[in-house]
């Protein structure tokens, strides 16, 4: 007689969101997670009155969210208070000047038009094109399984209007922005979203392209920080009888026959279960906490083949005063070949940035109550390799703070050094220590095409019966959105096949 | 003139695959299929040389040079 029927290890969002459906379905349902706090990636944590998110910063596409409110017998709106965030970016080129882009489709091609009217006129033709896609793969490619090529299939027998979008795959997120768009400054408007796949324009699949617009659909920041939503995970699944344990490290998946059958914790402690879903990342669960003794070698071939995403060290700072920005997101953009050589320059080659570019997130703007009275809260985001040629993280850890802070307060925040009153960073190596991320990487594998839909590792394990994958190694993928669907999806599994 | 040769390779090596799977397993068609593989590889080679385009290039070999790892990640 098993203890539990279902052990979720991870209370990220993925493991929540299959916890509050599995719980809703009548399970007796116990979740493990290693930290103090909920939601993994997508946390706020609280230093000298200051409230920063630890990595996610917004939530876009809020289908699965309110997908998940439903299957629990609740809605959104009376689980979370989202903020809608209007001007959705504030683009700050390397001389200082600032173009805004504000939420509406229609003010946004204003704003296009008064750079480039053909620009202008394009933003609404790639504007109406994603809409179609996006709507035809809200309720087939984002919610449902991909175990093989046939669900594939009935995803596109379901909707067969998706065809007309199978050129996407065959291009890149280059080749689609370069395709509607001609003015420099517009390309690099539209160019830097393809690295919230982890890859740079030229390597992003071209259907990563429905990001720029996507945003428009509607943006928004849970009041009280992005805690909230895991937090409302667990509200609602505690409501419907899952329980949650805190500082409890699972340390190996008890597997015999090739059937997972509990869990072992790092003081030894058996607990066992029907089923185990995992919401960590799935080449961790496989080789190092099943054990490559226990997968076949082709998968063990294919699960060895995968490449980490991208990881994204992060400084929190607190400031006393207001900083000169109008949006939620402010990014420095350059041309479309900068990001590109970044890629190949710096990335691959395991060096630290020389102009450390990337996302500045204040988002007291959106919500007061993260900050002291007059204080503010600034997030900025970088980008960097993992390995360091010749050094690593922890060395070169106070080094990269100054450098990121030097830069942005010359180019993106000015006064942002002066006004510092309390300051922390999360390098790729503290991400890997703190949330158990392999390589830091805060979107699991990487996105790319062969990495995609039955390519990923599935959601119902093809090599271990009774094991469940959720997060964002496994389909659909990384953000918050596509976790919380992975959530749902392993929870479909469940109710089906077992 | 290289992309036409490739998709005819694919297709080629695509069909004989498929009926051996459904048919038989005899040394022939394997060997069919063995070879087919081999000119749709050589094509794909010769269409990503064929590319004066750098960025597409490189997008090219990106997935290129993942194409052997699809049977294991299909698995996993």
């Amino acid at each position: 007689m098993a203890d539990y029927d279902v052990i979720i290890i991870g209370a990220g969002c993925g493991g929540l969101s299959a916890g509050g459906i599995l719980a809703k379905q009548g399970r007796k349902v116990l979740i493990l997670e290693q930290s103090s706090r909920v939601g993994g990636c997508c946390s706020t944590f609280e230093k000298d009155g200051f409230h920063f998110d630890v990595g996610a910063s917004i939530v876009e596409i809020i289908h699965p969210i309110k997908l998940f409110f439903n299957l629990c017998g609740t809605s959104l709106e009376k689980e979370l208070d989202l903020i809608p965030i209007d001007p959705i970016f504030s683009f700050v080129k390397s001389d200082g000047e600032r173009i805004n882009y504000p939420l509406s489709i229609e003010s946004t091609a204003e704003v296009i038009s008064s750079i480039s009217k053909k620009d202008g006129e394009n933003w609404l033709k790639l504007a109406n094109y994603f809409s179609d896609l996006l709507k035809l793969t809200m309720d087939s490619f984002l919610t449902k399984p991909a175990y093989g090529i046939i669900d594939v299939f009935r995803m596109v027998k379901k909707n067969p209007k998706i065809i007309k979008f199978l050129p996407l795959f065959m291009k890149s997120y280059q080749d689609v922005i370069l395709n509607y768009f001609s003015d420099e400054t517009i390309i690099q408007t539209m160019a830097f979203q393809s690295y919230y796949c982890g890859l740079p324009p030229e390597l992003a699949p071209g259907f990563m392209a429905f990001v720029p617009y996507s945003e428009h659909e509607g943006i928004y920041y849970p009041r009280g920080g992005m805690i909230q939503i895991p937090e409302a995970l667990r509200r609602v699944g505690e409501r419907n009888g899952a329980q949650i344990r805190f500082n409890t490290l699972v340390d190996r998946v008890m597997v015999r026959k090739k059937k997972a059958y509990g869990v072992i914790l790092e003081d030894g402690t058996e607990i066992t279960s029907k089923i185990v879903v995992s919401n960590i990342n799935a080449k961790k669960l496989y080789l190092e906490m099943i054990g490559e003794e226990h997968i076949p070698w082709l998968a063990r071939f294919g699960l060895k083949s995968y490449e980490l995403s991208m990881p994204f060290p992060v400084v929190y700072i607190g400031v006393d005063y207001r900083p000169a920005l109008e949006a939620h997101h402010s990014i420095n953009i350059g041309p479309i070949e900068l990001m590109n050589e970044f890629w190949h320059e710096t990335y691959l080659k395991g060096l630290l940035p020389e102009k450390p570019y990337g996302l500045v997130t204040i988002p007291s703007l959106s919500d007061e109550s993260l900050a002291p009275d007059g204080h503010h809260v600034v997030t900025l985001m970088g980008m960097a390799p993992y390995h360091l040629q010749g050094t690593d993280w922890d060395k070169e850890k106070e080094k990269y703070i100054e450098q990121l802070v030097n830069f942005h307060s010359e180019v993106t925040v000015p006064g942002l050094k002066d006004h510092i009153t309390t300051i922390e960073c999360a390098t790729p190596l503290d991400f890997e220590r703190k949330l158990l991320l392999p390589g830091g990487s805060i979107y699991g594998l990487q996105m790319d095409i062969s990495a995609q839909a039955c390519f990923r590792p599935s959601s119902r394990s093809k090599s271990i019966e009774h094991l469940y994958l959720t997060g964002s190694s496994t389909h659909p993928g990384g953000g918050v959105p596509s976790v919380i669907a992975s959530g749902i999806i392993a929870a479909e599994q469940i109710d089906k096949y077992e | 003139m290289i992309k036409t040769v490739l998709m005819t390779a694919l297709a080629f090596s695509a069909v004989m695959t498929g009926l051996t799977l459904i048919y038989s397993c005899n040394i022939i068609n394997i060997l069919f299929i063995a070879v087919s593989f081999f000119a749709a590889i050589m094509a794909g080679l010769a269409y990503v040389y064929s590319v004066q385009d750098k960025p597409r290039k490189r997008f090219i070999w990106n997935i290129a040079r993942q194409i052997p790892y699809l049977i294991g990640r299909y698995m996993a």
